[in-house]
């Protein structure tokens, strides 16, 4: 049948069009409508959606709420916008809590139908006074953002299927790379189900990482680049969270966020995101080790849909770990080809790319499944001592940890700078064991996931009673290939893939023990205080399941393989039993997934904005309680006027009428980078209250306009250049390559 | 004659742990009632502290009646205040007014460098009068010497059954065929790997009778029930916990009743993976689940068993006779195979997730109720 390509450009005409649109209403300015009116709510009784304003009329669009209020107490209300006559879904509003520090709202939402029957209502728990004040809503451009971002996407899908249509019109129908593109779609689409609801799984670190999320888009709405603190995080006083969990793959999400998704959407996208790059760099890796594009997918399926990595993911929100997990196929085809693939082949040369760049995804999305990663490559290492010690082996691995370094410096030189100078509380966490929390090794094998768990198991049994092992399939690959290595089935074998499957197969095992609470993680514990840091930082030995998932899929692709050459109808049996492994365990998942689906967050403000999981970054000593909205405060010969605050930028005027020194507290976390200064330039001197709030000393008799701001050090802008010229090397290397090739 | 100097260093080394499991016991702590210190806080009495090494404990109460005895009854337990994980195993034992002497077991899995004994007396005032002794028992070492010959034979064994499959004195088929047997048990026992004992409606019936085997009392023990029961008394004789001789004796019950069935199906059938399935479908199936998990009833497990080979080998012989030319194809057998191994695994799966959760190590929580 003859195409018709000019269907594809009428869509792009529509398209743009559409999106040329979007841009003219976008420039056209803003409405705004202001509401005069007062409510006093009584003290002692509690409200329930009480209407403080009523039949606000509205078209469609994203709006912000600003509605003023003055109460005696921190969230002793919520203010949030109703509508009983729009359809389920066509208004998105979680609301806002009130603090006494505000004095009025200022969050967003989004109402998809024309309405003339808005209500703005107020939850009042009847503690402290409240009463609210004039209302304003104000029009944003967010709504059109969000369509022209959505138009540029289709745009640009229309365009890549043209791109590949130009190519393959050139050099030919490739029907290979048509059926690995449509198996890495099925496989991403299966993993991404979880995320087409309109909710996600109220997992235990979902709101510390939309906070993160939510801390990357306010600061670089604040002006801040890259995001080293969150700006509003820890009411607003600046949380230094960037510094030490590098939020690279979160901008992505931050940027659909500013450009008006809502924060389950855009936390959606980039899981989904995340998927279709495990699929994608899974079958990538797995289909290089084993030279066979069937077994690549096969591996990716067993690897993007294992049950570990989904209950990362899914179940408990873990997104730097889950990120995490998209890179750790890299390492373990970049060691392969390091320390497996003859010297003469073109792959090897490739290695400390391939290595370099694992690595750096790991240092940047988390830490510990890096410390641990670092860890397995020490003891891959030890096992091909040899040939760690041949030159071009060497090079290899040395070229890919400066590659790494390289391309994580603009991360890893604030990270340990605050390390070493501030004292957080992370460096204070060698107490905590681990040991109770370890998985039992019935976990490892559990294939079938279950919504609820019985309450004679919270708490006990380490009260993490969840699938969270590799699943049975991927134990019972690792049996068989132990059994036919053993029983010399596999004599004939003597390719460099059997030599890295025994090995996968030993560590794999060693990584599933490390899970345990078997393994003596406590006595590990009380060798030194190095030891005892290391171990505690891991804070569950179930992230050793991360390393035991990659590895048994390696070793059950290598079985799988085996079967191909030898065994076909084994080899059939086992790609079936694969699917059907695989299909069941994930409808249990999804039913889980359902059962368990009640969060739905639209607005950063809804999430309030204290919470901050261990407080691990907080300087020691911080009392997090007392910490809430605050305004700059001073004794009564200072006069303060005109304070205003955009992220971690402060100005104030003020005037010091004592002829000694004095103090303005600032409602700012104490961390190394603030810089006071006035408007004639002078540097005014900052110090900590006791509290690790940060302080401006304010000269006798001085009168000024005073500005703080956060100032990175001269070492880390190097840094961001070192990593800039790295990318671009990089890039121009492969450019260069591509060319001669 | 590398292999001889392996088996003379395994018999020596066992011979070694073998005359050490024969030695006494060692009083690690003695103290009488006036040599315990009262906690304002709790409201509990608790001894000095001592040391412990790994190995099996005994806490001995000899009480003076004439003088008070005990009081009222009190709970007695050894503990520490910071440990490894898990390192002290043992449950806290409920002494009635009444107790004139009484052991408690302890395991120590961990040098613990600051245990205590701590007694939660049922009321305070009152005449009391009696002494405790901690004593190192024999126990732990005779556990490890059943461990290592284990070991030892277990890796003695697969070394002969690999040496055969190399020298092909085993055939390809017979050697996987024994793989999945093991394959097979070991999916059986799945519930067993959890770290606390999966109870069933009437382990704890079970787990008295073993008990009132030890004690002797015989007359308490259904005569059928010894069949199976000989088992975890055996391994609680030797000096194992509680669960690790119930979980011994299901995991001994799951595998003699797959070889039962294989042996008893292979003398009808001559498709040995069909033999498989239908052996293993003897312990996958629900009820056979049910009964030894569920239910905790061995007893039960048995007598399905036994009823299966025996409906099992008369629907054989009938179908052998009927359809004796034709061969089933190995894809029926291994959808068969699939399909019972998913239902298993799922209904252990769940077993294990709704199971109640009790780590018990001695007898007291269902001899005196913990």
């Amino acid at each position: 049948m003859k195409k018709k390509p000019y269907i594809r450009y009428v869509i792009l005409g529509i398209l743009a069009t559409l999106m040329v649109g979007c841009i003219i209403r976008i420039a056209m300015p803003n409405r705004e409508w202001n509401y005069t009116g007062s409510y006093t709510f009584t003290e002692g009784e509690s409200y329930a959606e009480e209407p403080v304003f009523e039949h606000i009329s509205l078209g469609t669009g994203v709006y912000r709420v600003e509605l003023s209020y003055e109460c005696t107490g921190d969230a002793i209300a919520v203010c949030t916008v109703k509508d009983g006559t729009v359809y389920q879904g066509g208004l998105l509003c979680n609301g806002e809590h009130l603090y006494s520090a505000l004095g009025h709202t200022s969050y967003d939402f989004w109402l998809y139908e024309p309405t003339e029957e808005l209500t703005v209502t107020i939850d009042y728990s009847g503690q402290e006074k409240l009463t609210t004040g004039n209302l304003r809503i104000v029009e944003t451009n967010l709504l059109w953002t969000r369509y022209l971002v959505i138009l540029a996407a289709a745009a640009l899908l229309v365009l890549a299927t043209m791109w590949l249509e130009r190519r393959e019109a050139v050099k030919g129908r490739n029907e290979q790379r048509r059926q690995i593109l449509f198996g890495i779609g099925v496989i991403a689409f299966f993993a991404s189900i979880p995320y087409f609801y309109d909710g996600m799984v109220s997992g235990a670190d979902l709101t510390y990482h939309l906070h993160r999320i939510e801390g990357v888009k306010d600061g670089l709405l604040t002006g801040q680049f890259p995001v080293r603190l969150e700006p509003r995080w820890v009411f607003d006083h600046g949380y230094a969270n960037g510094i030490f969990y590098c939020n690279l793959l979160l901008y992505f999400p931050a940027l659909l966020r500013m450009a008006g998704f809502t924060m389950t959407e855009s936390y959606a996208f980039y899981c989904i995101g995340l998927n279709i790059a495990t699929a994608a760099i899974a079958w990538y890796c797995f289909n290089g080790i084993f030279g066979d594009r069937i077994i690549g997918l096969v591996c990716s399926a067993l690897y993007t849909l294992s049950i570990f990595r989904f209950f990362k993911l899914v179940m408990v929100g873990a997104v730097g770990e889950g990120s995490a997990y998209t890179f750790l196929p890299l390492v373990v085809y970049g060691i392969y080809l390091v320390f497996e693939k003859d010297v003469e082949d073109r792959e090897f040369h490739k290695s400390w790319i391939i290595l370099g760049l694992g690595y750096a995804g790991l240092i940047q999305t988390h830490v510990l499944t890096c410390e641990i990663t670092a860890l397995f490559t020490v003891l891959f290492c030890l096992i091909y001592i040899r040939r760690v010690f041949a030159w071009q082996r060497f090079r290899q691995l040395a070229s890919g940890a400066f590659f790494a370094l390289g391309l994580s410096l603009w991360y890893l030189v604030p990270f340990v700078d605050y390390y070493l100078t501030q004292d957080v509380r992370i460096r204070h966490a060698s107490a905590r064991t681990i040991q109770d929390r370890g998985t039992i090794f019935a976990q490892i094998l559990q294939q079938f996931w279950f919504s609820r768990i019985p309450e004679s198991m919270e708490g006990k049994a380490g009260d993490l009673l969840n699938p969270i092992g590799v699943g049975l399939f991927l134990v019972i690959g690792m049996m068989i290939f132990w059994l036919l290595l053993f029983l010399g089935d596999l004599q004939k074998q003597k390719e460099a893939e059997k030599s890295f499957a025994i090995k996968a197969a030993g560590f794999g095992c060693l990584a599933l023990w490390m899970s345990t609470n078997s393994f003596p993680w406590d006595n590990i514990q009380k060798i030194s205080g190095i030891a005892a840091t290391l171990v505690s930082s891991l804070q569950f030995p179930n992230r050793f399941l991360g390393w035991g998932t990659i590895l048994l899929v390696t070793v059950t692709g290598y079985v799988i393989r085996y079967f191909q050459n030898n065994r076909k109808i084994f080899y059939q049996m086992s790609l079936i039993t694969a699917v059907v492994s695989l299909s069941a365990s994930y409808l249990f998942m999804m039913d889980s997934g359902v059962q368990e689906r009640d969060v739905t967050l639209y607005n950063q403000e809804s999430m309030g904005f204290g919470y901050i999981s261990g407080e691990e970054y907080l300087i020691y000593g911080t009392d997090s309680t007392k910490l809430t909205f605050a305004r700059p405060e001073a004794n009564e010969n200072i006069q303060i006027a005109d304070y205003e605050k955009s992220g971690l930028n402060i100005s104030f005027s003020c005037r010091n009428d004592s002829p000694r020194e004095e103090i303005v507290t600032l409602p700012v976390l104490m961390y190394k980078g603030y810089a006071a200064r006035d408007d004639k330039g002078e540097v005014l001197e900052i110090t900590d209250d006791g509290g690790h709030i940060l302080q401006v000393c304010i000269p006798g008799g001085y009168a000024g306009t005073v500005r703080v701001r956060f100032v990175e050090p001269w070492y880390w802008r190097t840094a961001e250049l070192v990593t800039l010229i790295t990318v671009a090397g990089i890039v121009f290397f492969g450019i260069r390559k591509r060319r001669q090739r | 004659m590398k292999k001889k100097w392996i088996l003379l260093a395994e018999g020596l080394l066992l011979a070694v742990l073998l005359v050490l499991s024969f030695g006494g016991s060692d009083i690690v702590f003695e103290a009488d009632h006036q040599q315990l210190y009262r906690v304002e806080e709790t409201g509990g009495i608790v001894s000095k502290d001592f040391a412990l090494n790994p190995g099996v404990y005994r806490i001995i109460v000899e009480s003076d009646i004439a003088n008070g005895g005990i009081g009222s009854g009190m709970e007695i337990s050894l503990e520490a205040e910071e440990t490894t994980f898990r390192a002290i195993r043992g449950n806290r034992a409920t002494l009635s007014a009444d107790t004139e002497h009484k052991r408690i077991t302890y395991y120590v899995a961990d040098t613990v460098d600051a245990a205590h004994l701590q007694i939660q007396p049922f009321s305070e005032g009152g005449n009391v009068s009696y002494e405790l002794k901690v004593e190192k028992t024999t126990a732990g070492r005779r556990i490890l010497f059943v461990i290592v010959l284990v070991f030892f034979a277990c890796l003695d064994g697969i070394a002969i059954f690999r040496r055969k499959v190399l020298c092909k004195e085993v055939s390809g088929q017979k050697k996987w065929i024994n793989c999945a047997m093991v394959g097979i048990w070991m999916i059986a026992c799945i519930p067993l790997l959890v770290d606390y004992l999966v109870l069933g409606t009437d382990s704890v019936q079970c787990l008295r009778e073993t008990e009132y085997m030890l004690q002797g009392e015989w007359g308490r023990i259904p005569a059928a029930h010894l069949l199976y029961l000989w088992i975890p008394a055996g391994m609680r004789w030797i000096g194992f916990p509680v669960a690790t001789s119930y979980k011994i004796m299901i995991a001994f019950l799951s595998g003699a009743a797959l070889a039962l069935l294989y042996f008893l199906f292979s003398k009808w059938g001559r498709d040995a993976r069909l033999v498989l399935a239908a052996a293993a479908f003897g312990i996958w199936n629900p009820l056979a689940v049910k009964t030894l998990y569920v239910m905790g009833n061995p007893g039960k497990f048995v007598v399905c068993v036994l009823g299966y080979a025996v409906l099992g080998s008369v629907v054989w012989i009938l179908l052998q006779k009927r359809k004796s030319q034709n061969k089933i194809s190995p894809w029926i057998v291994f959808a068969v195979l699939l399909i019972l191994v998913l239902q298993v695994v799922y209904y252990e799966n769940t077993i294990i997730l709704q199971s109640d959760v009790q780590y018990w190590y001695n007898e007291e929580p269902f001899m005196t109720g913990e």
